[in-house]
């Protein structure tokens, strides 16, 4: 009698050692209902991360959006606010609606703030490299002056009364490519908490805006792209409650030829991708629209002077990443970042 | 006190445990690991084995465009695209889970099934 219970006791014990190990095994559930939709729109995968229940069409409703924000500020379509604005260059004004007329009128003060390091005039050489299409090649050195002389956005003239914009020269072309992610971003959250949704991150192409704070209070954790990678992997992680994160990158769109890579970020001042040592930067700040065209504009002006650009306006912190594999980071990056992988050499200079 | 049957009768049942254990975990790792979901513009166009032997070409013939999808080896890779960029061409093969490879332009998506352990540590990556 006594033996049997022994054996039951042990047989007990037996399917506990089994019934934890199962129950180890699968994985803990969701602490809240995170839903994520993709879809592919500027030319880019756009995620959209939300929590709670959320009714699908609140998903469809904003990728309907973001298509007709990209049919009007798209340069690669048939017809677009943008292609009509450059098919007038030397002719006449065209009238714009109100969003793309906001989205110039931010690029136009970007551009003068970084002395045309980010210019939205620079069409003709972003059509001549064509860089990411079929087209993709090493032009000329006289095609790229030439295409030069057509960039400058101080031809670019926008009335503020009735909206439109006029490029004085034939040939000048506007390409919205660095900023209108960014906009549309914005725009997106905007939306989204039009709608009562109050957190939650929106991802086009890359460029990450974080919406409040995770279910539990805490910030998001955004990682920071290696930009010697192509697989996803990150050099460290940023933590943000209301921030977007936008990185620029030579390893985003590039070709290469006879061993060299261009990459897709050119300086309107050389008319080539800029070449300053840098791999990528990453803009820490309030809208994705700011972000989107700092990352651009500090990339081609090099750690120096954005450095300088960054410690001038409020509330914008950069991170640069060398192709050295050094990191450098405005005082605010810092407090917020955490480095992930060691193979990269945080530094307080160049 | 226990006798020594007991202890053998005990030790037996833990080893059993033990082994019941093994085999669910190794089942779950190899199983749900080493799949490979091929997307078409959101679409799951098909699922392949990532340890199968030799070589496994995909082909992603669509109204985007071509793709040529090859595992080998435990790891995969795009072999061929008729994009213009050549991204995911360039993209180095990858093996672990939750890793992926994408053509924008044909809207292809490869993955590798399973959470990567990395992207666990984050919410969200900017690139």
């Amino acid at each position: 009698m006594k033996h049997k219970f022994r054996i039951i006791a042990l047989l007990c014990l037996g399917l506990l050692a089994v019934g934890c190990s199962s129950s180890g095994a699968t994985k803990a559930a969701e602490p809240a209902a995170m839903k994520e939709e993709t879809d592919y729109i500027f030319g880019t995968l756009v995620s959209l991360k939300l929590y709670g229940p959320v009714d699908a069409a609140v998903y469809s409703g904003i990728f309907e959006d973001l298509r007709d924000v990209e049919n009007r500020m798209t340069v690669k379509g048939i017809s677009s606010e943008l292609i009509a604005v450059n098919a007038a260059a030397g002719k006449n004004p065209v009238k714009v609606s109100d969003d793309t007329y906001r989205v110039l009128e931010a690029a136009e003060k970007y551009a003068g703030l970084s002395d045309g390091a980010f210019d939205i005039t620079v069409y003709p050489l972003v059509a001549l490299w064509g860089v990411g299409t079929d087209a993709a090649r090493v032009p000329t050195p006289e095609e790229i002056e030439a295409a030069k002389a057509l960039v400058g956005y101080q031809d670019l003239v926008l009335d503020p009364d009735v909206h439109t914009a006029f490029l004085k020269r034939p040939g000048m072309g506007l390409d919205l490519g660095g900023i209108a992610k960014g906009y549309a971003a914005d725009r997106t959250a905007e939306k989204l908490k039009g709608q009562g949704i109050e957190r939650g991150i929106v991802n086009l192409g890359g460029n990450v805006l974080a919406m409040g704070t995770k279910p539990d209070g805490s910030p998001w954790r955004i990682g920071i792209q290696n930009p010697m990678s192509d697989r996803g992997e990150y050099i460290g992680i940023v933590e943000a409650t209301n921030k977007t994160v936008v990185t620029s990158g030579i390893y985003e769109r590039y070709f290469e030829k006879d061993g060299v890579r261009y990459h897709h970020i050119l300086d309107p001042k050389t008319g080539y991708p800029a070449d300053n040592g840098l791999a990528g930067v990453s803009i820490l700040t309030d809208t994705s629209m700011d972000a989107d065209a700092l990352s651009t504009a500090c990339f081609v002006l090099g750690p120096e002077k954005a450095m300088a650009m960054a410690n001038s306006l409020e509330g914008v912190d950069v991170l640069f990443i060398t192709k050295d594999k050094r990191v450098l980071m405005t005082e605010g990056f810092k407090s917020v970042f955490t480095q992930t992988d060691d193979s990269f050499t945080v530094v307080d200079g160049l | 006190m226990m006798k020594r049957n007991d202890w053998l009768l005990m030790g037996a049942v833990l080893l059993a445990a033990a082994l019941w254990w093994g085999f669910t975990e190794w089942q779950s790792r190899a199983g749900a690991a080493t799949q490979v979901l091929v997307w078409q513009d959101r679409q799951l166009i098909g699922t392949y084995p990532l340890n199968s032997p030799g070589t496994l070409d995909i082909p992603a013939d669509t109204d985007s465009g071509h793709n040529l999808i090859r595992i080998e080896n435990g790891t995969v890779r795009m072999v061929e695209a008729d994009c213009p960029d050549q991204v995911c061409v360039h993209t180095q093969a990858i093996r672990g889970p939750g890793q992926s490879i994408v053509c924008l332009p044909n809207r292809i998506m490869v993955e590798v099934a399973g959470d990567n352990p990395e992207e666990v540590q984050i919410d969200d990556l900017s690139q």
